[in-house]
Parts: C-alpha cells; sequence; structure tokens
C-alpha cells in the first residue's frame, strides 16, 4: 500500500535569518543548498546535500513564531554528539542544556537563538521501549557510556515493532495482560 | 569538526490523539513504534527498522505546533497519487499543488491545520525556491515532459543537488568564489 517514505524536511519561520542560518551553518555544520545570502527570505538547508536537497528550512517572519514540540537531528557518532554538546553549551546564545538517555539514544536538548527546542542525539543501535528518559553524563569515557547502556534492564513493551538490533532489551507483554 | 549528520525527527503538539493517530497511521501509513501510558507521547515511523521514530506525537491542550511545514518522501510519482487521493477522501484540503523541480509537492493540512507535504523527488538539480502548478491527475507522462521543459535556471548557491547539475547555471558568484 502507497505510503510515506520518511521525513523529508521541517520548516520554520524565523526572526532574525543571518544568526539563525549561521547557527545551523557554524554550530550544527548544516551546508545551505539554496537560498541564503543578504536579505534572503528563505534558506534550505541540508546536512548531506547529495542525499537530501533540504531538511530543514529557515524562512523569514518575524511575526509567526515557529513551536515544534521539538526538532531533531542525528549524528554520525558519540565523539560528535559529545563534540556538539560542548559546542553548543559553550554558546550564549543558546540555553537549556539538557541531556539524556533514551536507551535507543542519547539526546541533548537545547533551545536554539530562537527559543526553539532542538535536539542532537546519537542512536545506540539498542532496542528500548520509549518512552525512557534517565539522566547520563556525556563527559565519561565512552566505554563508560557503553557500559551504562548495557546494564539497562530489559522493559516490557506493549508495541510488537522491534527497532536497533539488541532485541533482548524489550520484552513482549504478556497477551490479554 | 562533528556536526550533525541528517534530520531525525520532529515532534507534533496534539489535542485530540485518537484523531491524529488514525491521520497519520492509515492516511500516510507510518507505522507505530511505542506509546507511553495513556498515549499521552506516541512514536511514529515509516522505516522502523532504521529509524525509531520520525514522528513523534505529544498531547497538550495549552501547546499549538507552529512549523511552515513538515514534509515527508514518497517512493515514486504514483505513490504521490494515491496519496493525493486518500487525502482527499478525508475530507482535507490541498493548498498547493507544484512542481519545485527537485520534486513534486502537495501541500495539504492536518486534522489539526499542522501543514503538511507529500512529495516525490524527482531526481533534477533545480534551483529553490520554484514552484509551478501542476494537476496530478495528468498522465506520467505529461508530468515527465513537465521536468524535461524545465529551463535552465541560475542558482545563487554553491552547493549542488542531485544527477542532473546541467539544470543549475554557475553563477558569476560561484566563479569568484572557486566553485
Amino acid at each position: 500500500m502507497s505510503s510515506v517514505a520518511a521525513l523529508g524536511h521541517v520548516g520554520i519561520s524565523v526572526a532574525d535569518m543571518d544568526t539563525m542560518t549561521r547557527f545551523y551553518t557554524e554550530v550544527l555544520g548544516l551546508t545551505v543548498t539554496d537560498g541564503g545570502g543578504p536579505g534572503a527570505r528563505i534558506v534550505f538547508l541540508s546536512a548531506d546535500p547529495a542525499r537530501e536537497q533540504h531538511e530543514f528550512v529557515l524562512s523569514a517572519n518575524p511575526e509567526l513564531h515557529a513551536n515544534a514540540q521539538q526538532i531533531s537531528f542525528t549524528v554520525a557518532s558519540l565523539d560528535d554528539l559529545r563534540e556538539l554538546y560542548h559546542a553548543i553549551k559553550a554558546r550564549p546564545d543558546c540555553s537549556d542544556m539538557r541531556v539524556t538517555n533514551h536507551g535507543i539514544a542519547i539526546g541533548c536538548y537545547f533551545l536554539d537563538p530562537e527559543k526553539n527546542r532542538i535536539e542532537v542525539y546519537w542512536s545506540t543501535g539498542m532496542d528500548y521501549v520509549q518512552p525512557a528518559v534517565g539522566p547520563i553524563d556525556l563527559d565519561q569515557s565512552n566505554a563508560a557510556i557503553l557500559a551504562a547502556l548495557g546494564s539497562m534492564p530489559p522493559r516490557p513493551s506493549v508495541t510488537p515493532h522491534l527497532y536497533g538490533e539488541d532485541q533482548g532489551k524489550r520484552l513482549p507483554a504478556a497477551a490479554g495482560g | 569538526m562533528a556536526k550533525v549528520s541528517g534530520l531525525g525527527h520532529v515532534g507534533v503538539y496534539v489535542r485530540d490523539m485518537p484523531i491524529m493517530l488514525d491521520f497519520y497511521t492509515r492516511v500516510l501509513g507510518l507505522t507505530i513504534t511505542d506509546r507511553s501510558a495513556g498515549d499521552r507521547a506516541v512514536f511514529l515511523s515509516a522505516r522502523p527498522a532504521e529509524e525509531h521514530h520520525e514522528i513523534a506525537l505529544v498531547q497538550s491542550q495549552d501547546q499549538k505546533t507552529a512549523c511552515g511545514q513538515i514534509s515527508f518522501p514518497v517512493r515514486t510519482l504514483n505513490d504521490l497519487r494515491v496519496l493525493y487521493h486518500r487525502v482527499l477522501d478525508e475530507g482535507l484540503r490541498f493548498d498547493r499543488i507544484v512542481n519545485h523541480g527537485v520534486a513534486f509537492g502537495a501541500y495539504f493540512r492536518d486534522p489539526e491545520d499542522n501543514r503538511l507535504e507529500i512529495y516525490w523527488p524527482t531526481d533534477l538539480d533545480y534551483p529553490q525556491p520554484f514552484g509551478q502548478p501542476i494537476d496530478l491527475d495528468a498522465s506520467d507522462e505529461q508530468l515527465q515532459r513537465v521536468l524535461d521543459e524545465l529551463p535552465p535556471r541560475e542558482g545563487t548557491g554553491q552547493h549542488y543537488y542531485g544527477r542532473n547539475v546541467g539544470k543549475r547555471i554557475t553563477t558569476g558568484a560561484q566563479e569568484a568564489a572557486g566553485v
């Protein structure tokens, strides 16, 4: 049956295009694929332009403040997550940094320069029933973080769908309760 | 330098969870991968084996999502046409149906008035923004002709997308930048 294939892109309106474009390119490392430049009203950005023309669109509109519950970007490695965590934490125009262990991912949540709730996250490759929220210290060694993930107890699940390789972290709930 | 590697998911506030869940699963075809007690949050993915969730629906009576758009690709032009009619059959309205060059996109509102797009990537490179109305009920041949007849267009960006970069004329600014 026909269905959507994936999430492709998200667009938000911004008040200060220069500040926001610089943040998303210089800190998060997105590439401007179209638009941009002085006086730009719309800017198209992608983390991987050869794969997706744009994943994120900034549209100038000072009167309409964006309000996504969250917009979340993947990172390729735990080292990348740690480096971005420190880069974002050092920014005076970002705030409310919170690091969360979801089991399936470790996420850093923060408010961007226009107070949008953004997450950067590293997928652990482990299956774990959501929602799961716990603290974790990103300044530990990678080995310590992997050990913390490995010691998470299996959790019962109400959904039949599995994610990731470590399916033992998800126990099927007893049928009929 | 560390950078983000892609867009993973977006969270959407919802008022009426049953209506929104029905829409995102039955009409768009997303899979529920997990749900919290009382469905306060429900996680959905079009690719459950690769991405645990691409959309998170989160109940809130006082917060309203304001995204310019949330856009989902489809695999084929025919999938786009089928989904277009499925959305129409739900009584939802389309704001615009356009050829972007890089994609055919159909924009509509979900049951809580969030602006969604379903799009078929054409695999053509074409500078954005660009939008030209099209009729999705035209034949595949007619729609392909619309793409074939697109004139090359100046791009101001330095970065290329897709295979057919001949559709994007190199500007003087790019030459000056050594691109």
